[in-house]
């Protein structure tokens, strides 16, 4: 069975990203694995949400803009420590990442940096599910990556 | 943070511009211009002919008295006006970006505010060339089409014109497509911003151009039908986010969102309410996806049913969720008068000034159903809340009504004065008797009296003797020479300002300007979030905004400027 | 670790690390600080309307 000492995990708490989370927990090493956690916020979705407000002062729109930056902080911050935790019952060293802009570069960045053996994530979210329109572009992927990556398909 | 990118690009715009400038000088695009200006180009030829006959026989007079041929100066036509303007803006924008754009080749920024000046540059002059190139180039190629396509009967209508494929929303698709299929280049990332600040300098001039009266029955209507039309949406989202059990943030914010000002207040109200960031994503674009959809609809729909500027600029002020949209529909309806930009204004106005007021009712309301929330300070809302520019609006149209600009009393740049009169438009000795027949037939003393003046003087003298001989042309039976004698003595009267007649202008171009950069700004990411019950919600709600202020309008609002 | 070396990595705004910015401009710009925007335009306005007057009043 395949088998990594580093592998990134591109978490967000989506049901995909929790079967991609137990996967990664099964492929890694046992010893002295580490868990590099990538959390990102799709550039696309953030300069939307900064839209053409421009009946607004600025000081409301600098509040927004806090604001904003606090949702996303304690969103990054919630996901981290599901992850931690769990990697610390697998006894698991753990790196938490979060980055701008599109999802595959990003996931082709993070993992030429923190060399990892492998990038594990989640399938394409169903029409079903709610959240927010940005998806991970599996051909960018497939020609950037140094290492292999695994989508945790299932039900 | 150094905010300066060195980029060549400043420089080429320059340039671009500047060669605009001389081949319009220096007269080698002509013939392409007299095929996208083809009304002022006839205007031109007419001018012309008449000019070389008037020279033909002044020079064969000066021939038979043994006199040299006389020097006489050619007249300026449209065409010729329309050349050199686009010369100058060409020579004088396009300079100065050249120089700029060495200075940023050459210099090492260091943080700072000349850093940060300096970086606006580039994207403001990206703005501009796109203003010129669509005002100067597609705004009349498509009229061109349209009226081709229609002359060669492939259509019974003109397409430019039903679709509105005029300047402004030319311009603004521009800037759509610019940003989702080019991206915005680094270069110019901080001058598009300054967009905003163009549109808020637009709407503080706008103050000079209404009268007192206008204001008051504009701010009236206004303040009435955005009173019921925000209240009633921010209630049927509030009570229809509960029925569909959304979270209460995701309501609040939609709410907001649908009710006021579209995106300015999701932005002012999601601290508040504390929206989650995919609530704010979703509510932004299902209001873009509105917004950017009704201001291609409304001006058809507008133009279909024959509304007036007052009619449409109310049914755009209420009816369109997002307040940027609702400009560039009033502008995309009249593109060359100001007449319902000014009317739809005074709307956008209303609604930044109900902001406020829905956002502690939010508080409010948020506080009510959820127990983590912060309760907000009446006062610290208002202070922080409050338009700024507003203020400049008001202050811009007290400075206009004491007469700044243009004598006191004018009406949108227009003012009575009877010393003014040119003495070739004082009325002739054929239309003085005629004048002298008609004056049993006045009606009322005041009328006999003006009547008198004019008889007297030739011109009228006083803005009530005008006031007087308005009714007195409509008495039945008057002499057409006699109607038609006052209709020219009324006009001798009228003066434009040119100073309002420059800000309006300036006016169209600011707009213009802000409508592009905000263009920039709607992507097709942030519009792809709008989805499941927010669209649903924001679906009936901007539905029912939009059909019930149109029948409104249709049924109360009349044509009174 | 985690969540303060994170805030940490997010508070220097631009690193390669760190999490998305909102973009005030510069600190010192009078076009986007607090009020000043709306100050800018009022300024904008009243040069504008003050040319107006000297070149074609």
């Amino acid at each position: 069975m395949l088998t990594a000492k580093t592998i990134l995990l591109a978490y967000h708490g989506t049901e995909g990203a929790k079967r991609a989370e137990a996967l990664a927990y099964e492929i890694i090493s046992r010893e002295g694995g580490r868990i590099v956690h990538l959390l990102i916020v799709p550039e696309d979705v953030w300069v939307g949400m900064q839209g053409d407000d421009w009946l607004n002062n600025a000081s409301t729109r600098d509040t927004y803009g806090s604001y904003v930056e606090g949702v996303l902080e304690k969103d990054a911050a919630e996901q981290v420590a599901v992850v931690e935790a769990h990697c610390k019952q697998h006894g698991l060293a753990y790196t938490p990442i979060l980055r701008l802009g599109d999802p595959a570069d990003c996931v082709i960045a993070a993992a030429r940096e923190e060399k990892v053996d492998l990038v594990v994530i989640g399938p394409p979210r169903s029409k079903k599910e709610s959240g927010l329109r940005s998806r991970m572009e599996l051909d960018t992927l497939g020609r950037g990556l140094p290492v292999p990556y695994v989508v945790a398909c299932g039900e | 943070m150094i905010y300066t990118k060195k980029s060549p690009a400043l420089v080429i715009i320059g340039i671009v511009m500047m060669l605009w400038g001389w081949l319009n000088a220096s007269g080698t695009i002509d013939g392409l211009q007299s095929t996208l200006q083809k009304s002022a180009f006839s205007d031109h030829t007419k001018v012309n002919e008449k000019f070389q006959a008037e020279l033909r026989v002044a020079t064969e007079i000066a021939q038979s008295e043994g006199k040299p041929a006389p020097e006489m100066k050619k007249p300026e036509s449209k065409f010729d006006h329309a050349k050199a303007l686009q010369t100058k803006f060409g020579y004088l924008f396009g300079g100065a970006f050249v120089l700029i754009g060495l200075f940023i080749l050459s210099w090492k920024p260091s943080a700072g505010n000349l850093d940060y000046y300096i970086s606006t540059v580039p994207g403001m002059a990206l703005i501009l060339l796109i203003a010129f190139v669509v005002r100067w180039g597609l705004d009349p190629m498509f009229g061109n089409w349209g009226k081709a396509v229609k002359a060669a009967g492939i259509l019974s209508w003109d397409f430019a014109k039903i679709f509105n494929l005029n300047y402004v929303v030319m311009g603004i698709l521009a800037g759509i497509v610019i940003v989702n299929v080019f991206k915005i280049p680094g270069w110019a990332a901080n001058g598009v911003r300054t967009a905003r600040l163009f549109l808020k300098t637009g709407v503080i001039l706008l103050g000079t151009l209404y009268s007192a009266a206008e204001l008051a029955q504009l701010g009236l209507l206004s303040v009435v039908m955005i009173g019921v039309f925000v209240l009633g949406s921010v209630w049927l989202t509030l009570l229809m986010g509960r029925r569909m059990k959304c979270p209460n943030s995701m309501t609040g914010v939609l709410s907001a969102g649908l009710g006021v000002c579209g995106v300015s207040a999701t932005v002012a109200a999601s601290p508040v309410v504390q929206a989650k960031s995919g609530e704010i994503a979703y509510t932004i674009g299902t209001i873009l996806l509105w917004g950017v959809g009704c201001m291609f609809i409304f001006p058809t729909v507008g133009h279909i049913l024959g509304m007036g500027p007052v009619q449409f600029g109310a049914w755009a002020g209420t009816g369109i969720l997002n307040s940027a949209q609702v400009a560039g529909a009033a502008l995309a309806f009249d593109p060359h008068g100001i007449e319902t930009l000014k009317v739809a204004e005074i709307f956008n106005i209303t609604r930044v000034l109900f902001l406020p007021i829905i956002v502690l009712w939010l508080a409010a309301w948020f506080v009510k159903h959820e127990e983590s929330a912060v309760k907000v300070n009446l006062g610290e809302v208002l202070v922080a809340k409050f338009p700024l520019f507003v203020l400049g609006f008001i202050a811009m149209f007290a400075l206009s009504s004491t007469g700044a600009f243009a004598p006191a009393g004018h009406y949108a740049g227009k003012y009575f004065s009877s010393a003014e009169v040119k003495e070739s438009n004082l009325l002739k000795p054929k239309e003085i008797r005629a004048l002298e027949a008609e004056l049993p037939k006045m009606e009322t003393p005041a009328e006999t009296t003006a009547l008198q003046g004019l008889i007297a003087n030739r011109k009228i003298m006083t803005r009530e003797d005008s006031q007087a001989l308005k009714s007195a042309a409509k008495i039945k039976g008057l002499d057409e020479l006699a109607k038609g004698a006052i209709a020219n003595a009324q006009k001798a009267a009228k003066h434009d300002s040119k100073v309002i007649k420059n800000f309006r202008d300036w006016l169209a171009w600011l707009f213009s300007f802000g409508l592009i950069g905000l263009g920039m700004q709607i992507t097709v990411a942030s519009i792809k979030q709008a989805g499941g019950k927010p669209l649903i919600i924001g679906s009936v709600v901007g539905t029912l905004k939009a059909v019930g202020s149109l029948v409104v309008v249709l049924m109360f609002v009349k044509e009174f400027v | 670790m985690a969540i303060n070396d994170l805030n940490a990595e997010m508070s220097a705004g631009g690193e390669p690390k760190g999490g998305p910015k909102f973009d005030r401009g510069h600190p010192l710009s009078i076009f986007v600080r607090d009020r000043n925007e709306d100050l800018s335009a009022l300024l904008l306005a009243f040069l504008i309307a003050m040319s107006g007057i000297i070149f074609f009043g």
